[in-house]
């Protein structure tokens, strides 16, 4: 066991791991997932102890079921209670570290696929992406039975299960009374990283039903069925899930930013300021925002009003789901927790189209409900499966559409007639950069976050691993970037001090055979680059800086800086 | 019909909402009545989509101004917001299954007493392709040979699983003609069935509408609200001229 902790590293100390410790290390781990789960509790404060549980006495005995009666379960909770005791106080195994991360690409190491389940209170179930294995039958009903067991065994002695780490795998468990969310995720996958899902994830479900509308419902009926209230959007959270561990700007908590010429973008910002004949009627709105895809071009809003992060990632998920995409204009109700949890907004959504030069675009351009029908005559300047896809969002307090569709209506006809929609498409579609363009040797790939702005930006991700102009199948390159995002991530983890290290780093320098990989800190800014595993440690610091350069020299391009406010 | 020349060149705008249990095709009727196109396995709406279609009269232009709503349960509470001022309604129901057209009537009821008194409405019915072949009722010949008719057409692109057999077709229907016809007559609505992934009805329902609308109203309201005399019975329910009053807004 690999227990001289490197994460214990004070600051400003680069650590280098070889991938000879990696393999010795996680195979050591994996010994446990034979004899027993391991469980961590947060009961002793921030350093998480880890404990072994036995599986010896059968696991049936412990799992509930529902059709029981309430003695029988009484009767199943407390052993399984004891049995808790018993495996508790077996003493304590060292946390894994750094060195367990693995990164073997020749090894078929593939990452098994995340699984969310979301129960209520009452132990019962609200959503699960797992797939439905027929054969098993009933299954996720049980393990919904086993969940919600250890959580309440815990909840009575006044405690909260964290986790459960069973390598290959690591279960984090996030109580958000009156929902319970578990989660199964990669054991490579730091904690953190999985609560950050989880939190996620209950942003989503606060979006559709509120705070106050779950409390109301699960308090008056504690048996309620709250996959009635969620039908539909099953699509929505699956494809969210799916999204969350690909996003640097969630696990950043920052926004994504498209890459856009000042100009063009002060340009977008001044057709979104309301006309001042309006000001006054628009005293609700809340923001006006126009995205690229999933990335953000510009934002405008009122004064009193701030933009959290989480929030625009949960509106690009409503947004972004087909019904929102398929239609010339929505309006629909949305939560967006972060600004108020209890509290419903509404949000007008318009997916933009080029004016035809046409008939269309001479007799009425100024609807917005015209749209759809010159979706089909712009089909071949937007259409295709990688056409950027414009959205203008206007978020507002009250349900007055109209007002919000005048103004809408002014913005869009704004955007068209100056040519800005259209160069906006162009630029939205050259807007991408490769990691060649910076020129600095051995940089494979990177992201950057600035700080003061909360926004990040990368290139995109060609393959980093040996020779990275090589072909290599779309599959190929999908695992290369699962390994090296999950080293982002560790990374990640470890600068922020999240899995309880003993305090915050400024750098992290982690290097395996394919590609090492260094996170810095500083005040206004945040990065990671992956980097040519043969270059010096030396050399990454010059890279980095080197980057933090051109990203200075960019940065009118890059981020959004000036949002218009109004 | 006493038009102005007004009315002819200028559409005459028309708000219109869409009601109706989940998955029952809202958003297919609309998709076909507005671009004429169907998609199978449609994705849910999400509160609801607006959308606009010209329907055009022998003497004049209407302006449908659509609002296709969400039909699942957590959006029923702000379905106010959305049938607020409208002039017409149509609320659908699957014929393939009972419980949509009982949910379809508690639409009809808020609509009758809550919504703007003058709202024409339609019920519908919805997914008649599932079930063509079959007479669908004693006493409406005529209706089912055309849909005899369409049947031939439809073999060519229906799924094999829907049309291998006529008795399976048959007993899909679980939502008899006559009855939902006598209950829309009870009720004072239009009624026809329709096929949104045929096309079937779908024009015919929209024009209906169109004729039944009380355009004069509409016109009359207008001039009254520019004037500044409203009729004091109809003006507030037809006033479509009424977007800014802030202070109206949420109604949920």
């Amino acid at each position: 066991m690999a227990s001289a902790s490197p994460a214990q590293v004070s600051s400003d100390q680069a650590v280098t791991i070889e991938p000879s410790g990696v393999l010795s290390s996680s195979a050591s781990i994996s010994e446990f997932s034979h004899g027993g789960n391991i469980i961590s509790n947060s009961h002793h404060g921030s350093s998480d102890h880890v404990y072994l549980m036995e599986d010896s006495s059968g696991s049936d005995g412990a799992t509930p079921n529902l059709m029981r009666s309430p003695e029988e379960v009484a009767a199943d909770a407390e052993r399984l209670r004891e049995q808790l005791k018993k495996s508790l106080s077996r003493g304590r195994e060292p946390r894994t570290d750094i060195r367990d991360i693995p990164y073997d690409p020749s090894h078929e190491q593939k990452f098994p696929p995340r699984q969310f389940f979301v129960l209520t209170h009452a132990g019962k179930p609200v959503f699960t992406n797992r797939k439905i294995d027929e054969t098993e039958g009933d299954d996720i009903t049980n393990l919904i039975g086993v969940m919600h067991a250890l959580i309440s065994v815990f909840e009575d002695d006044q405690d909260k299960i964290r986790s459960i780490i069973a390598p290959p795998v690591r279960i984090t468990f996030t109580i958000r009374p009156p929902l319970y969310y578990v989660c199964v995720t990669p054991f490579a996958e730091p904690e953190s990283v999985a609560r950050i899902y989880l939190e996620h994830l209950h942003l989503l479900i606060l979006s559709v039903l509120t705070g106050s509308q779950l409390e109301r419902i699960l308090t008056r009926h504690a048996n309620y069925d709250l996959r009635r209230l969620l039908s539909g959007t099953t699509t929505m959270l699956e494809s969210y899930l799916d999204h969350l561990p690909r996003s640097f700007a969630i696990l950043a908590s920052s926004l994504s930013t498209l890459r856009l010429d000042s100009g063009l973008r002060l340009r977008v910002a001044d057709a979104l300021v309301p006309p001042p004949n309006m000001k006054t009627r628009l005293k609700d709105i809340l923001y006006a925002i126009v995205f690229v895809d999933d990335k953000v071009v510009t934002i405008a809003r009122p004064k009193k009003h701030t933009v959290h992060p989480a929030d625009m990632h949960i509106l690009l998920a409503t947004i972004g789901s087909p019904a929102v995409k398929g239609s010339a204009a929505s309006w629909l109700p949305i939560c967006l927790p972060r600004f108020n949890s209890n509290g419903l907004l509404h949000a007008y959504a318009s997916y933009l189209q080029l004016p035809s030069n046409s008939a269309a675009s001479a007799s009425q351009p100024a609807e917005a409900g015209e749209a759809p029908r010159e979706n089909e005559e712009d089909a071949a300047l937007t259409g295709g499966t990688h056409a950027p896809a414009v959205c203008l969002v206007i978020v507002s307090a009250s349900g007055d559409f109209e007002v919000v569709r005048q103004w809408a209506d002014v913005a869009t006809n704004r955007l068209r007639d100056g040519e800005t929609l259209r160069q906006l498409l162009k630029a939205a579609q050259r807007s991408t950069y490769s990691v060649d363009e910076l020129g600095i040797p051995g940089l494979r790939h990177f992201f950057f976050k600035s700080r003061p702005n909360v926004q990040v930006t990368s290139p995109i991700f060609n393959g980093i691993e040996a020779h990275a102009h090589d072909e290599r199948d779309q599959v190929e390159l999908e695992d290369e970037w699962e390994r090296l995002f999950n080293l982002y991530r560790v990374v990640w983890d470890a600068i922020h001090a999240k899995s309880g290290q003993e305090c915050t780093l400024k750098l992290q320098y982690v290097r395996t055979e394919a590609v090492s990989v260094m996170g810095w800190i500083t005040k206004s800014f945040e990065i990671y680059i992956a980097l040519s595993p043969r270059l010096p440690k030396s050399a990454a610091i010059g890279a980095a800086n080197a980057v933090v350069s051109w990203v200075k020299r960019e940065e009118a391009k890059l981020f959004l800086r000036d949002a218009p406010v109004f | 019909m006493a038009d102005t020349s007004d009315a002819t060149q200028k559409p005459i705008q028309v708000k219109l909402v869409l009601l109706g249990e989940a998955a029952v095709g809202k958003s297919s009727v609309v998709m076909r009545f507005v671009n004429n196109e169907f998609q199978a396995n449609k994705e849910p709406t999400i509160g609801a989509a607006f959308l606009t279609q010209k329907c055009r009269l022998e003497d004049r232009v209407l302006r449908y101004e659509i609002w296709d709503t969400a039909g699942q349960e957590r959006f029923h509470s702000l379905a106010p917001m959305y049938y607020r001022n409208a002039q017409a309604a149509v609320v659908v129901y699957d014929i393939t299954k009972a419980a949509s057209l009982e949910k379809a009537k508690s639409w009809v009821k808020e609509l009758q007493r809550q919504a703007n008194p003058n709202i024409v409405i339609a019920l519908a019915g919805n997914k008649l392709d599932l079930v063509t072949g079959q007479a669908s009722t004693p006493g409406t010949s005529a209706a089912a040979s055309s849909a005899d008719d369409e049947d031939e057409a439809d073999d060519a692109t229906a799924t094999p699983g829907e049309t291998e057999e006529e008795a399976g077709s048959e007993s899909l229907r679980q939502v008899p003609k006559d009855e939902a016809m006598a209950y829309a007559t009870e009720a004072g609505l239009l009624f026809t069935e329709i096929s949104a992934k045929t096309g079937e009805g779908i024009v015919e329902l929209f024009t209906d509408i169109a004729k039944k609308i009380p355009i004069e109203h509409i016109l009359a309201s207008r001039g009254a609200a520019a004037g500044g005399a409203a009729n004091a019975n109809r003006a507030p329910a037809v006033n479509l001229n009424e977007t800014s009053d802030p202070k109206n807004a949420c109604a949920c």
